[in-house]
């Protein structure tokens, strides 16, 4: 364990020295990224500038859920971009270099991509946390305090396991199924607002499907002193273990894939 | 200008083909469409101004059908850059800024078309409020059709300002992700221009951006009364006339450059 | 034991084609591998030929262990290969002439480091082996380059280094000589040589190029849509296709041809006699002998077929 986790953070080292062999493209793809975040935490503003109130959140609340979820999602973007580039790397029959050698698939797939691009997309989201935290006068507690990082734990897990869905549907078809973007980004764009103010239908499917809600949201209601559904600490604490629960899922199915692609090859 | 009509109907084929990718853009687009009108309801709250709300979902509904049309680009030509095939087209005797023009527009237009009809006729028949509005009049349904041809040409003249600067920097990832972003954002995709801060309203209807749906969707919805019309037009020909200046320049100039570099 | 058991090994694969206007695909199976058996010895040097489609590189990833098998049974050192894959991959190397594992943008002595943790080699057997291939395949010079900038020879031998940077028993390699130049194929041809006979490294050689073949590998084994078509020694398989000579001569006078033997074949090419003649039938020194009779020649020459060129004969014949 800690052999792999030694290897993957010497991997990551790699990767952006590889990157850095194109400084000028790597600067304006970061600040590409930069530029994307910043107009999405302007438009919550301008929205909350020009309503409010979104039901029965205030702006600084609706900036802290904006950050929990942008945080969450592009750090996982970038400490799990290999799944995201899964597709064109089974296309490409890199999969088979990984299956000649002595480790984990998914290891050796989470190795091969870093994308340290996203830390300015992460800094907001941070900075998104903070004005939020501010804003909405949240009572800190060490308890509240490690419940948002236990939290934002919980959501990369949950991102990396929808994006382990399109990684696996990479085993079926050479196509990429656009579809599915619904659930990872079209999940982080539903998310980043509080998941009562949808109708019943996008409710369930954000709690019973891709479980932001539970992963995310009700955690987060709590830290905001407004908790969702009823939610105590106790389930407050528990819900995030949906995300992993989620990603623990997606693993099986992923490897059962894997197992499918090694019986018909590609 | 036979050569880029061939060009631009060859692209237009080309694009049909990609039915399975029009139908799940169709859901994807569907999808987010959904999620902005709940959005929107949510915000306006419960003793909502109907007629208001209905506009934004109008808004947002056009601007979704629309979406092939701002952010499609011909990453064929980007890829030719950095590959460096494009040493291989300026072989050919066309104008090559002519050329792309009108393989953007082409694809641009079908892909458009091929996602807008079905996406607006399933908005259409959601209950008022959360799907797309009938227009204000006839007149205004002309109109906003004409001022809509028009944003075509215009964002296909960004696309090609965007393809330049690929030309410039060799990177076809950060600049092009950077513009086509600006654009959505700018165009009143990501959020309607409509609800953007009164004080800058002047200003954001101004900006090239704005002539490439948001015009037409305003005309579509009544808020530009239809006596307005020549004022409007008049604004997006002066965009399209000063974004093909620059992308034509841009072009000139770096196609020079690659040349006496030998590609 | 032998290292390699290969039992009736079968793999097929559902192929679908989408045609025009239908909506759906239609299925077929294609047949890639049909019950082949082989064994090979641990520190043998195997040639594996066959058209392109014959079900080569199928073998070569099922005794990888990147493929799971259908039918039939495959031991490598006692083990199966997709069955204990992450135990197996520890004892193999493999270069795949036209795909890199090395890392495109970093210098491939960091490229190499990495591949020391995947494989988990202890840092002092890393240091000498590494030694041991900077020397043999001379990869001091650009060490410390980033693969991306090397010439393809080597960009090759740094493949291989790679590779072999674990010291594994079994060497798949699949067409290393493609594109080098004369010089590079020659140093890699006695690298492989030296690498297999230090070690014993067992090594399958997977390749068009007959040169490579004949310079590394006594035994051959040939594969033609799916089926094994031979077994054995290059020398004993190139006799069977290698019948025909052709021999060009010139007198210094006009002479006339006569009492040579049914089975010559004699045309004219300007002042050439060209003479086609079943080697085995008809012994050149015969012939020899009877053309030195017919007067004094003023120029010779003899002709083989070329290795290619029977390749393509006994293609052509197993596609009948």
């Amino acid at each position: 364990m800690i052999n792999s986790l030694c290897l993957y953070f010497k991997s990551c080292r790699m990767l952006i020295r590889s990157q850095m062999q194109y400084r000028a493209s790597f600067l304006m793809q970061t600040f590409t990224q930069l530029v994307m975040m910043v107009t999405e935490l302007l438009a919550v503003l301008i929205l909350m500038d020009r309503f409010s109130v979104l039901g029965q959140w205030n702006r600084g609340e609706i900036l802290f859920f904006f950050g929990v979820i942008s945080t969450s999602f592009y750090l996982c973007e970038c400490f799990a971009r290999g799944i995201t580039q899964f597709p064109p790397l089974i296309a490409q029959g890199d999969l088979d270099s990984m299956l000649i050698r002595p480790r984990g698939v998914l290891f050796q797939v989470i190795c091969s991509r870093a994308d340290p691009r996203r830390f300015g997309a992460i800094l907001i989201g941070v900075l998104a946390l903070i004005l939020g935290s501010v804003s909405a006068q949240i009572h800190w507690t060490s308890f509240k305090m490690l419940l948002l990082i236990w939290t934002i734990l919980g959501g990369m897990a949950l991102v990396c396991g929808l994006f382990l869905i399109e990684a696996t549907l990479s085993f079926f078809s050479v196509k990429r199924i656009e579809l599915v973007n619904i659930l990872t980004y079209g999940g982080r764009s539903t998310c980043q607002y509080p998941i009562d103010i949808y109708p019943r239908g996008l409710q369930l499917l954000f709690t019973l499907v891709a479980p932001f809600a539970l992963t995310t949201h009700l955690p987060t209601a709590y830290i905001l002193d407004k908790p969702l559904w009823g939610a105590g600490a106790g389930w407050s604490l528990l819900a995030p273990l949906s995300g992993f629960a989620f990603l623990g899922l997606m693993t099986f199915v992923f490897y059962r894939g894997l197992r499918r692609y090694r019986s018909t090859g590609s | 200008m036979k050569t880029y009509l061939a060009a631009f109907l060859m692209r237009a084929k080309m694009e049909t083909q990609y039915r399975a990718a029009a139908l799940s853009g169709l859901a994807t687009q569907l999808f987010f469409g959904l999620i902005l009108v709940y959005l929107y309801r949510a915000l306006y709250g419960a003793g909502a101004d109907l007629a208001a709300l209905a506009s934004t979902a109008t808004y947002v509904w056009i601007q979704q059908a629309f979406f092939r049309m701002v952010c499609a680009d011909d990453n064929t030509l980007t890829a030719a850059i950095i590959k460096g095939d494009m040493a291989y087209q300026l072989v050919r005797p066309v104008d090559q800024y002519n050329f792309w023009f009108a393989r953007n527009l082409a694809m641009k237009l079908v892909g458009a078309l091929m996602r807008a009809f079905p996406l607006l006729l399933i908005a259409a028949l959601l209950p008022a409020g959360v799907g797309l509005s009938a227009p204000a009049s006839f007149g205004a349904l002309m109109l906003s059709l004409l001022s809509l041809l028009l944003g075509l040409v215009a964002v296909t003249a960004l696309s090609n300002i965007s393809a330049g600067l690929v030309l410039v920097t060799l990177d076809n990832r950060g600049v092009n992700a950077v513009i086509t972003f600006l654009i959505l954002f700018l165009c009143g995709n990501i959020l309607p221009l409509t609800l953007f801060p009164d004080r800058w309203q002047r200003f954001i209807q101004w900006q090239p951006f704005a002539q490439i749906l948001d015009a037409p969707i305003r005309l579509y919805t009544g808020e530009y009364a239809l006596r307005g019309f020549p004022q409007i037009a008049l604004m997006q020909v002066f965009w399209i006339v000063l974004l093909v200046l620059i992308g034509r320049m841009l072009w000139r100039h770096t196609l020079r450059r690659i040349v006496i570099q030998g590609g | 034991m032998p290292y390699i058991d290969v039992q009736g090994l079968t793999k097929t694969f559902t192929v679908r084609k989408k045609r025009d206007g239908h909506l759906l695909r239609e299925k077929s199976t294609v047949c890639a591998l049909d019950h082949v058996s082989f064994q090979v010895e641990q520190g043998e040097l195997l040639g594996y030929i066959g058209p392109n489609g014959a079900g080569k590189s199928t073998t070569v990833k099922l005794l990888c262990g990147i493929l799971t098998a259908d039918d039939g049974t495959v031991t490598v050192g006692g083990l199966i290969p997709w069955q204990s894959r992450k135990q197996h991959a520890q004892s193999i190397g493999v270069v795949f002439g036209q795909r890199s594992q090395l890392w495109w943008d970093v210098p491939v002595i960091d490229s190499y480091q990495l591949l020391r943790d995947i494989y988990r080699v202890p840092g002092q057997k890393y240091q000498k082996r590494l030694c041991e291939l900077t020397d043999a395949l001379a990869l001091g010079d650009f060490l410390h380059t980033p693969l991306r900038l090397l010439s393809l020879g080597q960009r090759m031998r740094a493949e291989l280094g790679g590779s072999l940077l674990h010291s594994p028993k079994l060497l798949f390699l699949d067409e290393p000589t493609i594109g080098l130049d004369a010089v590079s194929k020659l140093q890699l041809r006695d690298f492989l040589l030296s690498e297999n006979h230090a070690h014993g490294t067992t090594i399958m050689l997977t390749t068009h190029d007959m040169e490579d073949i004949s310079a590394l590998c006594r035994r051959v084994l040939v594969l033609g849509h799916g089926k094994k078509l031979f077994d054995g020694e290059l020398p004993a398989l190139l006799a069977r296709y290698d019948t025909m000579r052709t021999l060009r001569v010139r007198y210094a006078g006009e002479i006339t041809l006569s009492a040579l033997p049914e089975s010559v074949q004699i045309s004219r090419d300007g002042d050439f006699y060209v003479l086609a003649y079943p080697q085995q039938q008809v012994p050149t020194d015969h012939i020899l002998s009877l053309l030195q009779s017919a007067g004094p020649i003023a120029e010779l020459t003899l002709h083989e077929r070329s290795m290619d060129r029977m390749i393509a004969d006994m293609y052509q014949e197993m596609a009948l």
